[in-house]
C-alpha cells in the first residue's frame, strides 16, 4: 500500500492545510522508516524478507510513534498535531487492509491482524481505488484553495509513478 | 550490523523520503508575480 500511503496524506492535507506537508508525508511512512532503522539494529525481531514488526507496526507501538511524531508539531497547536497523529496512524490503517495477518495489538501480542488476503486480486485495485480517491481529493482542495499549491500536477505525477512502480514490484513478485 | 541490512534499511528510508520531499516541494505555494 505504497501510493496509498501518500494518499492519505494528500486527504488529510485538504482537512488540515496549516499541517507541513512534508511532515505529513513523512508522518505516512514514519511506522515504516522506524522498522527501516529497527531491523538493521536486530531490534525489530524480524528482517527485511520476513516481516515481525511488534516494535514498529503492532496497534499500540503505532500509537506510540504517532504521539511522539505528533508531539514534534506542539507549537503548530491541537489541529495541526491531531493531524501528523491521523498521518501515522492512517498507515497502520491501510496496512490492515493490505497485509496477511501480521498487525500485532501490541508487541508480541498473540492477535495478529490482517485482512489483505480478504482482498485477493482485488487487492491492488483497492490500492488504486484508495490512491485515486486521495490523490483526487487533493486536486479538488489546490484547484479550488485561495493561494492553494499551483504545482499539483507534479504531485499526480509523482502519484502516478509510485502506482507504476508498486504494480511493476507486485508483478515481479 | 549486516552491509545487506543496512542497505535494505536506507532503500527504506529512501522509498519514503524521496516522494515526501518532492510531494512537499510541489505543494509549496508558488510566490504571485
Amino acid at each position: 500500500m505504497f501510493p496509498g500511503h501518500f494518499a492519505a496524506g494528500l486527504a488529510i492535507r485538504t482537512v488540515e492545510p496549516r499541517a507541513p506537508t512534508f511532515g505529513l508525508m513523512v508522518g505516512v511512512g514514519f511506522i515504516d522508516l522506524v522498522f527501516g532503522v529497527l531491523v538493521p539494529f536486530h531490534i525489530e525481531g524480524g528482517s527485511f524478507s520476513h516481516f515481525n514488526t511488534p516494535w514498529s507496526h503492532s496497534l499500540a507501538m503505532s500509537m506510540v510513534w504517532a504521539a511522539l511524531f505528533a508531539s514534534v508539531y506542539w507549537r503548530l497547536g491541537i489541529r495541526v498535531m491531531l493531524a501528523m497523529f491521523a498521518a501515522v496512524m492512517s498507515h497502520w490503517g491501510l496496512d490492515l487492509v493490505s497485509h496477511k495477518a501480521d498487525m500485532q495489538l501490541w508487541p508480541y501480542s498473540a492477535v495478529e491482524l490482517g485482512y489483505g488476503p480478504m482482498f485477493g486480486g482485488l487487492g491492488g485495485w483497492l490500492e488504486m481505488l484508495v490512491s485515486a480517491a486521495g490523490l483526487g481529493a487533493y486536486i479538488l482542495w489546490a484547484r479550488r484553495a485561495e493561494n492553494g499549491p499551483r504545482r499539483w500536477g507534479v504531485v499526480a505525477v509523482v502519484m502516478a509513478v509510485m502506482c507504476v512502480l508498486e504494480v511493476a514490484v507486485v508483478s515481479a513478485t | 550490523m549486516s552491509l545487506n541490512d543496512l542497505l535494505n534499511g536506507a532503500a527504506n528510508v529512501a522509498q519514503f523520503l524521496i516522494p515526501a520531499a518532492i510531494i512537499a516541494w510541489a505543494d509549496r505555494r508558488k510566490r504571485a508575480r
